[in-house]
């Protein structure tokens, strides 16, 4: 008899989150129909001192990184069960903050040797989509949300985010260095307890909740809706089963929580230390931004913080054409922020999508490139608002230090890099911040720049007269036939000084032909 | 006081276990039997509680108990019942069982009694068997005590030496050496006591010197030895300190025959360190607990009762692989009037099912040739992910389980020694399973211990299922206790030290409340023992509400019951039967969608706060049936049933006048019985033939 061929691995999906207090693995079943939710089959969640080490020592002690490694074996044993290997997981990722760790790339390290794990370390970007997601999910049950002007707050470890919708969509979005742990090591060192400490966490806070108040000072808030590890830990104590909890609740679950000694507070709210730690700054964060916005009350979802974001990872991931488009208007609010040509910089924005899709075969780049393109030509002139001289040196800048709703760090620089080189010189190792990108996106730069200043040459008139491009490449010249236009020499001179980088990236000499010609 | 104090309601449970031996209706080795189990129950009962009362008095602790008596009360207590109880014993084994054997064929006999030819057999029994294996213990007058063994019999000897002195020796008996020794009659069997041997022969050991005088007696120690555990590194190393402290702790009872001579009783005392308080003088012979043996006795089975086969659950198929039936249906079996076989089926089959994946299971006290074990050991063989707990702590069974750790462990099984600080005594076991690329788990959970041969002799409860969240609640709680994960919320199971109390009290308050808003509201509850303050008064308070409350406690029970106002509307009935009444099974009357559950844990604040334990609610309809069916049964019987009263005594419950007899046990039995002959009959005209596999389904 022949023996049974061997049966294949359970069809299941497993993330990992090294979170600020704890690390968490969730694995589901990934047979589930699309629209059902995925069953569970594992969540595992230890307590883990990394927020703790990292605003305290500025790095990740010795004996956590251990904790870690023991902790994460543990779950990949569980894993094994399943016939799941390290290299099969879904995805690992770390709270950012880790990156504020003098020591990251070090414990990066030691848990790729130990487990055999690469984590990636969530980025502001990702923070943003994820919250995206969750807020999402809540306007879809909550029509009332989709009405009123809504502030959805992140408290997370390190760092707040606040995103503004107005009738479902988002309007802004700004962070703030105002985190559970952050403040809750800094104050840490006053030794206070009591009223005293609350007292001392809220002076703590003040300045970034003034920030806060003052970036949405000409808006009327009517909702807040608070995310946050902890604050949907506490839910059951304040909303009493609901989903909405008064600020006198918030306000007396913070002092009766500071009344207590850490070890009843463990046992009160059933926490592990670490996390018992941060929930007095979460308490009082949430309180004063309520209070700052002048509400009486808050949201808070019922659902698990930690399992919703582990559900989430594997699909934040992928971008969606919402989201996009969410992206995409956040990057247009800030460009009419510089009092950008909204015409001009919509139309380059065209053009330069036509091109990327029409020369795939070319540049091989992906959808988010794509969207970073389209982000980078909305945003190319906004240097124009400091001066029009080197005004492309003044967008770069701009962008690097703007939050743009959906992009992380990495995707910031790419964006601001390819601004900066749709006029005049193109990359070079001279200039630092494209000099410290990795190869690969330097690579990106270059081809997603000699994009975009091909569109911006056929822009030029600033009149929108080339209505649309047709492509076609031949051995040793690209073919671009301007629809519309049945002179192009304002482009043809244009392209003189701005195809020289598409020639040398792609090796294609720019060719205008009119249309008809 | 509202409570009955904890031992006195235990040694009640005792009073009730020698009041089935004094039944004269029954079979003449039934009562043997249960006179023994007073015994063994009682040296256990010494060993752990009035051990650890000793301890507590020996630290001066004047702590009172929820009774309201220090510690010191108890102990004297404790003493009074015990002689009351032990004058029971003797004048019923004396006056009645020995006579009655006697009449029936076995006869114990002492050696002063044999005839020659019998003395001279059992000279050669003692040479041959006997005196290779006893090793005497010389009493020095200046030299360090012996250690000596605890509930072993033991011999003082008086030796006098050629130069006329004297000298003491003692000589313990051994685990190994039988009991009762056979000595050929022209009929029926005759047996002498093995300390009446070595008492008469013991010369034999000491050439040279004269036996002078010779006493036989047994000493109890403490055992209630805590463990320093978050101190130690390796809880495994620790416990085999454990046993060895164990060997050297304190002596709180010693035991001798009425009639040993003064000075060798002074010299034990001396010895063992014991006042009057500790000692019990027997009118009869030591260890009762070894007449279980006797009880057994081949032939005679004239004198026991018949005997009970489990049988098949008609729910099962003999034919279908265990994961087909439980993937249809939950399964809820009533042991041992439904065979155990499923469990151990389960277990077997995953162990060489190419699906299953990992079989997780907590082991408390297992059977001595476990096939459970084994097939845990072939599974590892076979390649799957078994993690077994094995819980050190379960009191007694710790060097069996210590060295069946070990054995798990060559085969490649996972061992986890328990939980820091907690007792695992869940009864759990979860094995997941790959079905054409989706993960099912199947999960079994009991009131009983994965235990072929207890599962024989206890009632308990199993239910299978595989349902998806309980599955689930299955994993996060193995997770949590190999502390590879914090224990999370779970979605169905209420796990002690968390939330079971909680739970329970919930439940008890929301009958409460229905009560008070003038709903109907009734409480059935079956557990071995009820202690916990917190769920007593919970429940005086339901009473008062007007709850109907109905508790089947076998053992202790502090909560007093009767006409008080507190508790007038709450019945406690204990039932002592051939079958040691186990299962644990709450159900809820909730407004008229019951609450039906079952767990591993009684009502007691020791296991509620101290143990990891399980409260499962049953949802499968048919399951819920029958254990509600199952409750109202155990407030019907009217042979074997005790009503407790509120001052913590037994009263038999007769049946009324021109009333049927109702017997629990009896009546499961024929149930189950006629179940399965109805599912044969249905097998043996419905013929399935055997398929191809394509037309198989």
């Amino acid at each position: 008899m022949d023996p049974a061929p061997p049966l294949a691995p359970p069809r299941l999906q497993a993330t990992i989150h090294i979170g600020a207090s704890s690390i968490s693995m969730l694995v589901v079943s990934s047979e589930n129909p699309a629209d059902t939710p995925p069953e569970t089959i594992e969540f595992m969640e230890q307590p883990f001192p990394l927020a703790r080490d990292i605003f305290r020592v500025g790095k990740v002690t010795r004996p956590t990184t251990e904790r870690a490694v023991k902790v994460l074996l543990g779950f990949l044993e569980t894993l094994s069960e399943f016939g799941i290997g390290p290299l099969e997981l879904e995805r690992v990722v770390a709270t950012n903050i880790l990156a504020e760790a003098s020591n990251s790339d070090v414990f990066q390290n030691r848990l790729s040797i130990a487990c055999g794990l690469s984590v990636e370390i969530l980025d502001d970007g990702e923070m943003t989509r994820l919250i995206y997601l969750k807020t999402r999910r809540r306007l879809l049950d909550t029509p009332s949300m989709r009405k009123r002007t809504t502030l959805v707050v992140h408290v997370g470890p390190g760092n707040t985010r606040a995103l503004l919708f107005k009738k479902g969509r988002i309007e802004r979005y700004t962070s703030y260095r105002l985190g559970t742990h952050r403040s809750g090591e800094a104050v840490e060192a006053t030794h206070s307890d009591g009223p005293a400490l609350l007292r001392v966490i809220h002076e703590h806070i003040s300045g970034q909740i003034g920030q806060m108040c003052f970036d949405y000072q000409d808006e009327t808030i009517e909702d807040i809706v608070v995310i946050g590890y902890e604050i949907q830990l506490l839910n059951p104590f304040l909303t009493r089963g609901g989903l909405r909890s008064t600020l006198k609740n918030l306000r007396t679950l913070s002092r009766e929580a500071a009344s207590l000694s850490s070890e009843e507070r463990v046992r009160a709210y059933q926490l592990d230390f670490h996390t018992s730690e941060a929930i007095l700054p979460a308490l009082e964060i949430n309180l004063s931004i309520a209070d700052a916005f002048k509400l009486t009350n808050i949201r808070i979802p019922d659902s698990d913080y930690e399992r919703g974001l582990l559900l989430d990872l594997p699909v934040s991931a992928a971008l969606t054409t919402g989201f996009q488009a969410e992206v995409v208007r956040s990057a247009k609010i800030l460009a009419r922020q510089y009092e950008a040509d909204s015409k001009h910089f919509n139309h380059v924005a065209f053009l330069a999508k036509r091109l990327f899709e029409e020369t795939q075969k070319l540049h091989q780049l992906n959808e988010h490139d794509s969207l970073l393109l389209e982000i980078a030509a909305i945003l190319h002139e906004i240097g124009g608002f400091v001066s029009p001289r080197s005004h492309h040196k003044h967008s770069q800048y701009l962008i690097a230090n703007s939050e743009i709703f959906g992009l992380g760090r990495l995707d910031v620089t790419v964006v601001a890099l390819v601004a900066r080189y749709h006029r005049q010189s193109g990359p070079k190792p001279t200039h630092p911040a494209y000099r410290n990108l990795p190869a690969p996106d330097r690579i990106r730069v270059g081809k997603l720049a000699a994009i975009l200043r091909v569109a911006d040459a056929l822009e030029r008139a600033h009149s929108q007269r080339v209505r649309d491009i047709s492509v076609k490449c031949l051995r040793s010249k690209i073919h671009l036939t301007l629809h519309g236009v049945s002179d192009a020499a304002v482009e043809r001179l244009a392209m003189q000084s701005k195809g020289n980088i598409f020639h040398d990236v792609f090796g294609l000499e720019v060719v205008l032909v009119e249309q008809g010609s | 006081m509202n409570f009955i104090n904890r031992e006195l309601s235990w040694l009640e449970f005792n009073q009730r276990v020698l009041e089935e031996a004094k039944r004269p209706d029954k079979p003449l080795l039934e009562r043997l039997k249960f006179l023994a189990i007073t015994g063994s129950n009682l040296d256990e009962f010494f060993q752990v509680r009035v051990g650890g009362l000793a301890m507590m008095r020996r630290s001066g602790s004047r702590v009172t108990d929820s009774a309201g008596l220090t510690p010191t009360q108890q102990i004297s207590a404790i003493r009074k019942r015990v002689l009351r109880l032990a004058a029971q014993q003797y004048s019923l084994l004396n006056d009645e069982l020995l006579p009655g054997m006697s009449a029936e064929g076995i006869r114990l006999v002492e050696m002063k009694d044999l005839t020659p030819g019998q003395f001279l057999q059992a000279s050669a029994y003692f040479s041959d068997f006997v005196f290779p294996l006893l090793t005497p213990l010389a009493v020095e007058a200046d030299g360090p005590r012996p250690t000596l063994p605890s509930l072993e019999i033991i011999i003082a000897c008086r030796l006098q030496q050629e130069d006329d002195t004297t000298r003491i020796v003692l000589v313990p008996l051994g685990e190994t050496l039988p009991r009762f020794v056979p000595i050929s009659a022209p009929e029926g069997d005759s047996l002498i006591y093995i300390e009446d041997l070595v008492r008469t022969l013991v010369g034999e050991l000491f050439p040279g010197e004269v036996v002078t005088g010779t006493a036989s007696f047994r000493i109890t120690r403490n055992s209630d030895i805590a463990v320093q555990e978050e101190d130690a590194i390796d809880l495994a190393d620790e416990m085999e300190e454990v046993l060895a402290a164990r060997r050297l702790s304190d002596t709180i009872r010693i035991q001798i025959p009425a009639g040993t001579s003064r000075d060798l009783l002074s010299v034990v005392q001396e010895i063992t360190k014991t006042g009057a308080n500790e000692l019990y003088r027997l009118p009869g012979p030591l260890a009762l607990a070894d007449f279980m043996k006797l009880s057994f006795l081949a032939g005679y089975d004239q004198l026991r009762d018949p005997v009970w086969s489990p049988q098949q659950s008609p729910l099962i198929d003999p034919g279908t692989s265990i994961f087909d039936t439980i993937a249809e249906r939950d399964v809820l079996l009533i042991h041992p009037f439904e065979s155990f076989e499923p469990v151990i089926r389960l277990l077997e089959e995953a162990a060489v099912d190419p699906k299953v994946l990992a079989i997780k299971q907590v082991l408390y006290r297992t059977a001595r040739d476990s096939r459970i074990i084994r097939a845990l050991t072939r599974a590892a063989e076979n390649g799957k992910q078994v993690t077994a707990l094995v819980e050190l702590k379960a009191r007694f069974d710790e060097e069996r389980n210590l060295h069946r750790a070990e054995t798990l462990q060559r085969a490649g099984v996972r061992i986890v020694y328990g939980v820091k600080g907690l007792k695992t005594h869940a009864k759990i076991t979860l094995i997941a399973r790959n079905e054409d690329g989706r993960l099912r788990r199947y999960v079994h959970l009991g009131t009983g211990n994965y235990n072929e041969a207890t599962a024989q002799l206890y009632t308990d409860i199993s239910y299978l299922t595989c349902r998806p969240e309980y599955g689930a609640d299955a994993s996060l709680l193995f997770n949590a206790v190999t502390g590879r994960s914090k224990l999370i919320r779970l979605e169905k199971l209420f796990p002690a030290p968390t939330l079971m109390k909680r739970r329970i009290l919930e439940l008890i308050a929301s009958e409460a409340d229905r009560a008070e808003q003038g709903e109907k509201a009734r409480i059935m509850a079956k557990m071995n023992s009820l202690q916990d303050p917190d769920i007593i008064n919970a429940l005086y308070k339901a009473s008062r509400a007007g709850v109907e409350i109905k508790l089947n406690v076998r053992g202790i029970c502090c909560l007093k019951p009767g006409s008080r106002k507190g508790a007038r509307n709450i019945t406690v009935v204990s039932i002592i039967d051939r079958l040691l009444e186990h299962a644990r099974v709450f159900y809820f009357h909730h407004g008229g969608t019951p609450e039906v559950l079952i767990a591993s844990a009684d009502w007691m604040t020791r296991n509620l706060e101290k143990r990891v334990e399980l409260l499962v609610p049953i949802e499968d309809p048919a399951s819920r049936r029958r254990l509600i069916a199952y409750l109202e049964a155990c407030f019907k019987d009217n042979t074997n049933a005790f009503e407790i009263q509120s001052n913590g005594t037994s009263k038999r419950i007769v049946p009324e006048k021109g009333a049927k007899r109702f017997r629990l046990q009896e009546h499961l039995q024929k149930e189950a019985a006629k179940a399965a002959k109805a599912r044969q009959h249905d097998r043996a005209t419905t013929f399935e033939p055997h398929l191809p596999p394509d037309q198989d389904d």
